[in-house]
């Protein structure tokens, strides 16, 4: 592609725009509208992510050793237990530990527990688990592996919790894809039909072009960046919605979910960056569609 | 290729077009143009002169025969290729002022046939400034052009089948609807352009260009092809010599 033709290729898009300005505005409004409920959707499921992430994170096995269990048979288990796959970390809580844990200032029953005997006190095992995904089926993995153990009296595991959580985290992703296919699919349809009516309107222009030797591209490669515009000034006009709702929001909605120990927060640079260039996309896309269905010579 | 053959630049061989079975437009027209020359294009209205025309840019498609543009057969490309045939023919098509765009600029209706080159913006402004001049339309260019009387859009029209210097001009009824000084005038513009070396086809029905401007006639009666002597200036009707 020559230079002449990169720069013909702007100024036919720039001049197609400028041309059917309000068109184009009050299709970016449409695609707007359709994008904030996909930002809803990725906001709100990227929040519930990241806290599921964090809460991962400091998911925690507790496997209680059996009282007459041997030296031996603790040190036997405790290897087994940094061995496991999954397992980020593992400490031996002895039962003298376990007792000043619980007699520590501050500590729950501090006074209480101070004097007892440290027998009375079960040794333990705390297993911390890699963050990610599927974070209760590797819990009861690695409990269930414990449990196998002979030195092993019970595991404590929060896999319950962690499969409702899991099962929230799927069932709100299946949702936002569902709405994200058929929200986008219908921006898709705002961008094609628009073009497909700048092109009626502008038939008797491209067909005398095309008389005078356009070639395909030159009449498509300027209807896709206008596409793309048209999308991509959806985009960051929803973009600064979703950021004006989100900022009015966040102090009262903040404080609720503190509460749950989630901070939220605006999505990051990454997803905004995959955002603009994936609506940018989805316009070209439109256009194309339109330049497909639009009238030939 | 034989030389002879690479001094046509346009051959019909054996061409037939039908838009309706069993009714003809064009019945085994066959003739060739070598390059340089100037051709006229003449038969009754609905004879099929548009029809041939618009077939050697391929607008249309021969439903029997050839058309060689180069010794290419026109019919044949592909149409990812038609787009640079069209680049070597200007046209001046008969509705020329439904192929104006009115809203737009004098300046902008030319300049079009060389945007779709890639030309870069300068190269447009000398080529569009100086076709225009020699057009008659010098310093108009940023006037409306819907706003142009009639003779001027045709003159906008040639100027734009002009500016990229094609070596092929086709010139379809270019005087129709013109006032007969003006008629002669627009046609001094196609002899200046063969004059400076251009294939030119000029489609008509006009006696009165025919016979003060005579050169090489090619009939079309009853779809064939004919090649006549051009109309004597006595307005006698026109005589019909079959060369075979
Ligand atoms: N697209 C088309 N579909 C059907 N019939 C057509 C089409 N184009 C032309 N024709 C018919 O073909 C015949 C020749 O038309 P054409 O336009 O080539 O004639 P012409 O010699 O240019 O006439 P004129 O001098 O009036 O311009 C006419 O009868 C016309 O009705
Ligand atoms: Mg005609």
């Amino acid at each position: 592609m020559t230079l002449g033709l990169l720069d013909r290729y702007l100024r036919r898009a720039a001049l197609g725009l400028k041309r059917e300005a309000r068109l184009h505005i009050g299709a970016a409004a449409s695609l707007a509208s359709a994008f904030v409920l996909v930002g809803i959707f990725g906001l709100v499921s990227y929040n519930l992510g990241r806290s599921v992430e964090a809460w991962g994170m400091d998911l925690e096995l507790t496997a209680y050793l059996r009282d007459g269990a041997t030296p031996e048979e603790t040190t036997a288990s405790f290897r087994f237990a940094r061995g496991l796959g999954g397992v980020a970390q593992a400490r031996l809580v002895t039962a003298e530990e376990a007792q000043r844990r619980l007699a520590s200032p501050g500590g729950p029953g501090a006074s209480a527990f101070a004097g007892l005997p440290s027998e009375l006190f079960p040794a333990s095992i705390e297993l911390k688990l890699q963050p990610g995904a599927q974070v209760a089926e590797r819990a009861e993995r690695v409990a269930e592996r414990m449990k196998a153990l002979p030195a092993i009296e019970d595991v404590d595991s929060v896999a319950a919790e962690a499969r409702r959580l899991d099962g929230v985290m799927r069932l709100s992703g299946v949702a936002g894809l569902a709405i994200a296919i058929v929200v986008l699919l219908g921006a898709l349809s705002i961008v094609s039909s628009t073009l497909l009516v700048t092109q009626h309107r502008r038939r008797d222009e491209i067909e005398l072009l095309r008389l005078c030797g356009a070639t395909d591209g030159f009449l498509r490669v300027p209807l896709l960046l206008e596409g793309a515009v048209q999308s991509l000034g959806g985009a960051i006009l929803a973009l600064a919605i979703l950021l004006g709702v989100y900022l009015v929001l966040e102090g009262p909605a903040g404080g609720a979910l503190g509460a749950l120990g989630i901070v939220p927060r605006f999505l990051p640079a990454w997803m905004v960056g995959l955002a603009l260039v994936g609506a940018a996309l989805l316009g070209a896309l439109g256009s194309q569609i339109s330049f497909r269905r639009s009238i030939r010579v | 290729m034989t030389p002879t053959d690479r001094r046509h630049l346009v051959e019909l061989e054996r061409v037939y077009k039908f838009y309706r079975p069993e009714v003809a437009v064009l019945r085994d027209a066959s003739t060739q143009v070598e390059r340089g020359e100037f051709v006229y294009v003449t038969g009754p209205s609905g004879a099929g002169k548009s029809t041939l025309l618009r077939m050697i840019y391929r607008a249309e498609v021969p439903d029997h025969g050839r058309i060689l543009f180069c010794g290419r057969d026109v019919g044949k490309l592909r149409p990812s290729a038609v787009p640079f045939l069209r680049r070597n023919i200007g046209v001046v098509f008969q509705d020329f002022a439904t192929k104006i765009l009115r809203s737009r600029s004098v300046f902008d209706n030319v300049a079009l046939a060389l945007e779709v080159l890639g030309a870069p913006s300068r190269v447009i402004r000398t080529k569009v400034t100086a076709v225009l001049e020699s057009v008659g339309l010098g310093g108009r260019e940023p006037e409306i052009a819907g706003n142009l009387s009639g003779g001027e859009q045709q003159r906008i029209a040639i100027a734009r089948a002009l500016v990229n210097d094609p070596p092929l001009l086709l010139a379809d009824e270019p005087t129709g609807n013109l006032d007969p000084d003006l008629a002669m005038d627009v046609a001094r513009l196609f002899d200046e352009a063969n004059a400076g070396g251009t294939t030119v086809i000029f489609a008509t029905h006009d006696r009165t260009i025919l016979s003060a401007r005579p050169r090489r006639t090619v009939a079309i009666i009853d779809g064939a092809t004919l090649e006549v002597d051009p109309p004597s200036a006595s307005g006698r009707e026109m005589p019909v010599a079959l060369v075979a």
